[in-house]
């Protein structure tokens, strides 16, 4: 792609990828620099890169620079604290989105990707699965269970309510 | 899924570390899926870290089978067993005009589903769009602008003048001139001081000389392409002879101005008869760029050139306000 093709990337899709990071990691300065980083990498990249595949190449980047975060911010345990933080709190409001937001967080991370993915960026299997190299069935599945236990968090959450 | 279930709460962690090490087989497998999924062990703080752990490759086989299995309605229909295949299909709008009706037929006899199928409809994530990115303008880079191409343009255009016209370094020599009028002016100096009669001898000065015309100014109101001209050539420069309000030609050494060399200056000289052996026809093949660029800069800015002919030798002239450049080809 041209330099003013990897100029309108980021007009069409930075928003979508700090939104993917932030819903992720949960740290705005973070996801701010995984966005940053992104479009650093794709930088370096981009005559190689086809403005057509821009999109999927981003979300691929940034998908894998956010792995790298979580297992170093599990390595230093700041992650499982701050989760352990976020299960005790109680639940104040009956917010739906809110809701479904604290439940997509106690999501494994896979579940939760393919989920941003497809509900936020309203990608399709095949694209999912190239962005986080898994194959198409996978994904399928793996959307199944995440819809299947946010259902059953939200279920439990009505039923306190 | 068998009615007798082996998997329960105090021993689903062995039979998770079975399946890890590949000891489970493939009921149990699922057996074990279905029981962490209906209770939600993925949920509890304990058992999170062997959910997100195991290979996925090994997770989904199973799942993925049982999927496969159940997501034809032709091979089987709907059952309580599969109905949350099917109820995720027509979330995920993957459901076919067939399966989609049938569906319908079992959510009608059995009522208790039609909440499972709100609920999931509930759980589909909407973007939140008032969460974007606050840097964007930090993100991009800058555009490779046309600059460039029009500067290496214009450096290209005048490496073909300079090498056409084999432009010589003499004509940039000014201070080998500013020397030349100081050594005069000395010497001129010394004369006054040896000689008091000679007080009203003629001094060079700079200004004067760089604002040497060769081309006569009386004959630059007549159309360039026919211009006699004579250019200087600097290696004769040292003969250079300027006599301030003194008409040429009523002077004795006026020979000695070279023939090469015709200066204006800002004395009043007259027209020198044309010689028509000198004529040069000239065009200007960039007069609409010159015309808008005078126009522009108000500025008087020409060009012309003319190329090598049988009589004549090829030549350029330049002319931005006051400074002018005469070249011809050697």
């Amino acid at each position: 792609m041209t330099d003013s093709e990897y100029n309108k990337t980021i007009d069409l899709y930075a928003d979508g990828i700090y939104r993917f990071a932030l819903k992720h990691i949960k740290n705005a300065m973070a996801a701010q620099d995984i966005v940053q980083e992104t479009y650093l990498k794709v930088w370096v990249k981009h005559k190689e890169v086809s403005y057509a595949k821009s999109k999927s190449y981003l979300f691929t980047t940034a998908y894998h620079l956010i792995i790298d975060f979580l297992k170093l911010e599990s390595r230093i345990g700041e992650f499982n604290e701050q989760e352990i933080k976020k299960s005790v709190q109680p639940i104040e409001t009956f917010d739906l989105q809110t809701i479904l937001h604290e439940a997509l967080d106690k999501l494994p991370v896979i579940q939760k990707t393919v989920i941003l993915l497809r509900d936020y960026e309203g990608y399709n299997y095949a694209e999912i699965a190239e962005i986080t190299t898994l194959n198409e069935s996978q994904v399928k599945v793996y959307i199944f269970r995440a819809r299947q236990a946010l259902k059953a968090y939200l279920k439990q959450i009505e039923l306190l309510v | 899924m068998a009615n007798s279930y082996k998997i329960n709460r105090n021993n689903f962690e062995k039979y998770y570390k079975d399946f890890e090490e590949g000891r489970l087989d493939e009921n149990l497998s699922e057996e074990l899926f279905y029981f962490m999924e209906k209770n939600n062990i993925w949920q509890e703080d304990d058992i999170s870290d062997i959910v997100i752990c195991p290979s996925n490759d090994d997770l989904l086989n199973v799942v993925e089978k049982q999927n496969l299995l159940q997501i034809n309605p032709e091979n089987e229909g709907i059952t309580e067993a599969n109905i949350y295949f099917f109820l995720n299909s027509k979330i995920e709008g993957l459901l076919s005009e067939e399966a989609d009706k049938k569906l319908t037929d079992f959510l009608n006899e059995q009522p208790k589903y039609r909440n499972e199928l709100i609920l999931l409809e509930k759980v589909k994530m909407k973007s939140d769009d008032n969460i974007y990115y606050p840097n964007k303008a930090k993100l991009k880079q800058k555009q490779s602008k046309l600059l460039w191409p029009i500067i290496a343009a214009a450096a290209c255009f005048a490496g073909v003048l300079m090498f056409t016209f084999n432009i010589d370094n003499e004509y940039f020599k000014a201070s080998a001139l500013e020397n030349f009028v100081k050594q005069q002016n000395d010497s001129l100096n010394l004369n006054q001081t040896e000689n008091k009669n000679n007080e009203t001898a003629p001094r060079f000065n700079l200004t004067q000389t760089f604002q040497k015309d060769y081309i006569p100014n009386k004959l630059l109101s007549r159309p360039l392409d026919s211009i006699n001209y004579t250019p200087i050539n600097w290696s004769k420069v040292d003969t250079f002879k300027i006599y301030e309000n003194e008409i040429p030609e009523s002077n004795p050494l006026i020979e000695q101005i070279p023939k090469e060399l015709f200066i204006s200056s800002n004395a009043d000289l007259p027209d020198l008869p044309i010689n028509k052996s000198q004529q040069v026809s000239m065009n200007n093949p960039i007069h609409p760029i010159t015309t808008g660029l005078s126009y522009l800069t108000q500025q008087e800015i020409d060009f012309r050139m003319a190329n090598n002919t049988s009589d004549e030798k090829g030549r350029f002239f330049l002319k931005i306000g006051k400074l002018e450049i005469l070249h011809v080809k050697n």
